[in-house]
């Protein structure tokens, strides 16, 4: 089975900087996957490969069996990636309901697309607060809106990158929730992330980047088995 | 000075500023979302007005010639933008000062080429061709035609911007270009639209410009200064503040020559104030912008970043 | 020495550059005698106007191309520079000094008003502020009627200098061509002294210099005065060639060409002007014989050279990624250093003493972005012979903590005392003057220069101010002393002439630091020195910092926790702004809160 997105050796920074050193992974379709590991280790800069805002220096992607190292970031997210990127980047000038709207796209052959009704659904605080300017929401209702604004694109993989960085407990819980819902739908996740415990019951896999490349990767009860010695990747 | 003429003047001031505003909104957008430095602004003014001339001219109905110039100067800022303005979006400012220059000179000589160094004649259409009259004042009607088309572009230019797909995206990418091509927007035809949309709004100021102000060679180059001046008066980007300095500057610069030289008339003799007046009235604006500058930087109505 | 291989010497000794620059410069000198010689005026008029053109575009390379201002209103200067002859002369007034004079401070007074208020904004804005002014000063003159206005103003006599008449032509050629080559020699003096680095260091990497200690804005007028005083000695010299003086000197198509002739020759290269004003009106003159509609061409061939690479001219003689700016502006290196560097060397004894201890003190800092709680009530101490790290999740509000410390944020309540004194509201370089310093997480240097001119800088700064003019920085050992010691101490000393944006990432921060250490700081506020290292080069880092920590008080912010935990004698762990635990070491490594910090909650 062709890998959804998947990544080969790809070695990639700014500048004179090498941030990425030979990363590979593979998303599958419908998989939750997790990307894991400190600060600085190339997390974010392997989404920005991924989703076209940063060009690879050697290696290649591939989005469903098409190479995509040299395209265009729109043309990516056409193809079928949604992202929610880290600081979630929610647009000011625009209410919360203009910031779903804004970017939306329904492609063809799309079964049961993802519109406002259901985006609400799954986020009743933005509906409360639809009229609302983006950035007059909290932490967790801007990720709630960057999420829903991803959504709004009806992509086939969501990428997340820290999406539960400076938020409450109680509000990750939120967010883990709905990410849990839309595993039910068939959506592919990619979760980058520090927290590992609580995605253990939602992933079907995790990979461990250490230095720009993949440490270490396994499915939960892996993880588990072998908890001490992974310590030192993602903790003190 | 009396009452009428005051009036007169007035709203001879708003009339400049409707057309000030015409050109700012186009180019305050493309400065402050592209971050693309159009001096060519002043030639697509200046190619407006001179094919709606020509058009009008040749079809003898004013409106006709207003019809068909949208699409026209839509393609000629799409075209431009497709030859030779998208490779300079990412490059340094002076690259494309440099190469907005080249095309100032180009078009220039192509319009004198085409038309001739002598000013076009315009006529204003028959229909506008009398006065109005209201509150025992006589005013042209052709120019309450421009002050009317011009705040319902003005009109026009906020639905867009506030109420359609288009502007949403606009006003998005202006803080966040990248993330807006990352969920899947084509920013390069976002720019071109935008690019053209700037240009059909600098024609339709020169197709409503032409009639009241001569149609010739260069005319595009003084706008544009003026234009600029609004823009950084108002705050780069920003519509809202493009829409109140052009009245600003539209009516202080109209009053500030008039009444200028006439105070100036009666604090000193009169051989003085005759050349001291004009010098000083053409200043005022710039005063202004530097008054402003020093007070805030940034604006008046700067865009907020979140 | 046979003949191939004293040829190949001769191009060692004498690159194709100065070859070509030679070359122009005699023609200037043998051409007009010639053209005198055998009566071609037109000749030599044009080759007085070329002359005439390229003063003025040395002036505006002053500030666009080494100082990095687009100017797009220089002809304003060179307009009321041929105003200043022609008013005086329909006066009667026909003296050439008087006409300088008043030129030079016209210019000067119009740069310094407008340069003041222009240089208070920048990109766009700055060059539309510049093409304004100069717009105004153009409808100030069409408004002068007494004065020709629109149609302009004969000039009623020549300038007199020395009992000759500037109205002459070989006269005017000669003292144009002098006021040319002293222009020259004067551009290649001052860009190598330390009012030019500032100037061109304030073009690469303004956010750096400032943090250096430069208040960049002064160097900036200086040079936007003094440019426009050259200029208006151009301007002089035109309105004797021309015999005329008109508001269109003023315009903007006068700037724009201005503009174009500096960036054909080559920005921030000293010969560029000269080939920039040969190239564009040989041009235009050959155009012109073409088509009367030579601007139909003229124009797709700015927007060609826009469009193309911004190198011009002298960038193309000087080869394929010309060696390092050093070599195409600034006279030539100074000879290698005799002792070569080792990056495992140990730092040696340093010629600079031990510096005076220091403590910094935070209590109860807060900074607040709109809901956003980035600094909750944060107190901290360093002091030298200690190294204080700053760990937790990203967004804990590490960077607002740096920027609240080095100057850069204001907080919104809090104290912060660096040896009994209250530093919290002192801008960013006075607190670098204190000895008060950061380094960057992303690397901020200054590319185009040498890795000796980037520690050079760092010195300058802290040498008082740098309005000098003449002395090359590179031959002043009171700067270059301590900057090679710098270099020694954090083992770059090697590379002292390599283009800093030549070196791996690695030695680039190396090279950061080496930049802090020399303005002489006490405090060091270190962001992610390690950020973006691989294992040896964070090893290196580890060691350096290690030899650091006994002559400073050293705040680490890092990720990197095997550095974090051998180099610390404390540690602090911030998350969402709070400092949740600071402790040695090893109870931090134990303390269960911290734990779960970075690992998360439960679910």
């Amino acid at each position: 089975m062709t890998a959804l997105l998947s990544l080969d050796n790809v070695y990639a920074g700014y500048g004179h900087s090498r941030v990425l050193h030979g990363m590979s992974l593979h998303v599958n379709a419908g998989e939750f996957v997790t990307l894991l590991g400190r600060n600085g280790m190339g997390k974010s800069t392997t989404v920005k490969c991924m989703v076209g805002l940063l060009r690879a220096q050697s290696g290649t992607l591939h989005l469903d069996g098409r190479d995509i190292t040299r395209s265009a970031s729109h043309q990516i997210a056409r193809s079928g990636i949604g992202l929610v990127p880290e600081g979630r980047q929610i647009f000011p000038n625009l209410s919360v309901e203009e910031n779903l709207l804004a970017t939306a796209r329904v492609p063809k052959a799309t079964r049961s697309p993802w519109n406002l009704a259901r985006v609400y659904e799954l986020f009743p605080r933005l509906q409360e607060r639809r009229s609302n300017p983006g950035t007059r929401l909290s932490g967790g209702e801007q990720q709630m809106l960057a999420i829903g604004r991803a959504l709004m694109t009806n992509p086939r993989l969501l990428i997340l990158d820290e999406a539960t960085e400076g938020l409450a407990p109680l509000v990750r819980r939120d967010i883990w929730q709905a990410l849990a819902m839309l595993k039910q739908t068939g959506l592919a996740i990619l979760c980058i992330d520090k927290n590992l415990t609580p995605m253990l019951p939602l992933a079907d896999r995790h990979y461990i980047v250490e230095k720009g490349r993949v440490a270490w990767q396994g499915t939960s009860e892996d993880y588990l088995a072998q908890q001490q010695a992974l310590q030192p990747y993602l903790g003190l | 000075m009396s009452f009428n003429l005051f009036v007169i003047q007035a709203l001879n001031g708003l009339q400049l500023g409707v057309l000030l505003f015409l050109m700012a909104a186009g180019l305050t957008l493309v400065f402050g979302i592209m971050n693309f430095v159009n001096l060519a602004h002043g030639s697509m003014y200046m190619m407006g007005a001179f094919i709606a001339a020509a058009l009008y001219n040749y079809t003898g109905s004013f409106w006709l010639a207003a019809v068909l110039l949208a699409p026209i100067m839509m393609a000629l800022g799409m075209v431009l933008d497709r030859i030779a303005l998208s490779r300079l979006y990412d490059r340094d400012h002076l690259d494309q000062v440099l190469a907005t220059f080249g095309l100032i000179l180009f078009f220039n000589e192509l319009a004198r080429m085409l038309w001739g160094p002598s000013p076009v004649y315009m006529e204003v259409p028959e229909a506008l061709g009398g006065a109005v009259q209201f509150f025992g004042i006589r005013y042209p009607a052709y120019r309450l035609l421009v002050l009317a088309a011009g705040l319902l572009v003005a009109l026009g230019c906020y639905l867009l911007v506030h109420h359609t797909r288009l502007g949403m995206l606009l006003r998005a990418g202006a803080t966040h270009r990248d993330m807006v091509g990352a969920l899947g927007v084509n920013i390069r035809l976002l720019n071109a639209l935008l690019f053209g949309l700037g240009a059909v709004l600098a024609g339709v100021a020169g197709l409503l410009a032409g009639p009241v102000m001569s149609v010739q060679v260069g005319m595009g180059e003084p706008i544009l200064i003026l234009t600029m001046v609004v823009i950084v008066i108002g705050g780069i980007g920003s519509i809202r503040g493009a829409f109140y300095a052009s009245l600003i500057v539209g009516v202080v610069d109209t009053l500030g020559r008039t009444l200028l030289p006439a105070l100036l008339r009666g604090l000193m003799e009169r051989s003085s104030a005759d050349i001291a007046g004009p010098a000083i009235a053409s200043m005022m604006i710039y005063i202004l912008m530097a008054v402003v500058l020093a007070l805030r930087p940034q604006g008046l109505f700067p865009v907020q970043r979140g | 020495m046979t003949h191939a291989s004293s040829l190949h010497a001769a191009r060692r000794r004498w690159p194709l550059a100065r070859w070509v620059a030679g070359i122009v410069l005699a023609l200037c000198v043998v051409l007009p005698v010639y053209a005198l010689a055998t009566g071609h005026a037109f000749m030599l008029a044009l080759m007085t106007r070329i002359v005439v053109l390229a003063i003025a575009a040395v002036a505006l390379n002053l500030v666009l191309g080494f100082g990095g201002m687009v100017s797009f209103g220089h002809a304003l200067f060179l307009g009321l520079g041929v105003y200043s002859a022609a008013i005086p002369a329909f006066h009667g007034l026909d003296n050439g000094l008087l006409h300088l004079l008043i030129a030079l401070a016209a210019c000067g007074l119009t740069g310094l008003a407008t340069g003041a208020v222009a240089l208070r904004t920048q990109g766009i804005a700055f060059i539309m502020i510049t093409l304004a002014f100069a717009q105004m000063f153009y409808f100030v003159f069409v408004s002068l009627s007494p004065y020709g206005g629109d149609d302009g103003l004969r000039l009623a006599a020549g300038s007199r200098l020395a009992g000759l008449t500037l109205t002459q032509p070989g006269v005017l050629y000669a003292v144009a061509l002098v006021v040319l080559f002293a222009a020259l020699y004067g551009t290649r003096r001052l860009v190598a002294a330390r009012f030019g680095m500032v100037l061109r260091g304030a073009r690469i990497n303004e956010r750096r210099m400032l943090a250096l200690g430069f208040p960049t804005f002064r160097y900036r007028l200086a040079a936007y005065v003094i440019s426009a005083m050259l200029c208006g000695v151009a301007g002089v010299l035109y309105a004797n060639l021309t015999q005329f003086a008109a508001p269109s000197y003023m315009s903007w198509a006068m700037s724009g060409e201005l503009i174009v002739m500096v960036v054909l020759g080559g920005m921030g290269s000293i010969m560029g002007p000269l080939y920039g004003a040969a190239a564009m009106l040989l041009t235009e003159e050959a155009l012109k014989s073409i088509t009367d509609h030579w601007m139909i061409i003229f124009g797709p061939a700015i927007v060609a050279v826009a469009v193309a690479s911004r190198r011009g001219i002298a960038g193309l003689l000087a080869g394929p990624a010309g060696a390092g700016t050093a070599a195409t502006a600034a006279p030539s290196p100074a000879p290698p250093d005799a002792a070569p560097g080792n990056d495992a060397r140990p730092a040696d004894a340093r010629s600079t003493a031990q510096p005076a201890p220091a403590r910094l003190e935070v209590s109860g800092l807060v900074k607040r972005y709109g809901g956003l709680l980035a600094t909750d009530n944060l107190s901290l101490e360093l002091e030298t012979g200690s190294i204080h790290a700053v760990i937790g999740p990203n967004g804990a509000g590490k960077s607002t903590l740096i920027g609240q410390l080095s100057g850069e944020i204001e907080p919104d309540a809090g104290r912060i005392v660096l040896d009994g004194r209250d530093i919290t509201r002192l801008p960013v370089h006075t607190r670098s003057l204190l000895g008060l310093m950061r380094s960057y997480q992303i690397t901020s240097i200054l590319p185009e220069f040498t890795v000796l001119e980037n520690v050079l800088l760092a010195v300058q700064a802290r040498q008082g101010h740098s309005f000098r003019f003449w002395q090359p920085v590179a031959q002043q050992p009171q700067l270059r002393d301590p900057a090679l010691a710098a270099l020694r101490e954090v083992g770059l000393d090697a590379h002292a002439h390599t283009p800093a944006g030549v070196l791996a990432h690695g030695q680039q921060r190396q090279l950061e630091l080496a930049m802090v250490l020399a303005g002489e700081p006490r405090v060091l506020l270190l962001d992610e020195p390690m950020a973006g290292m691989s294992q040896a080069e964070s090893q290196q880092m580890t060691a350096l910092l290690s030899r650091l920590r006994k002559r400073y008080a050293l705040l680490l912010v890092e990720h990197d926790m095997e550095a974090v935990f051998s180099l610390a004698d404390r540690i602090s762990v911030l998350v969402y702004g709070r400092c949740i635990a600071s402790a040695s070491p090893a109870e931090i490594r134990r303390s269960p809160e911290v734990q779960s910090a970075y690992l998360g909650d439960e679910a």
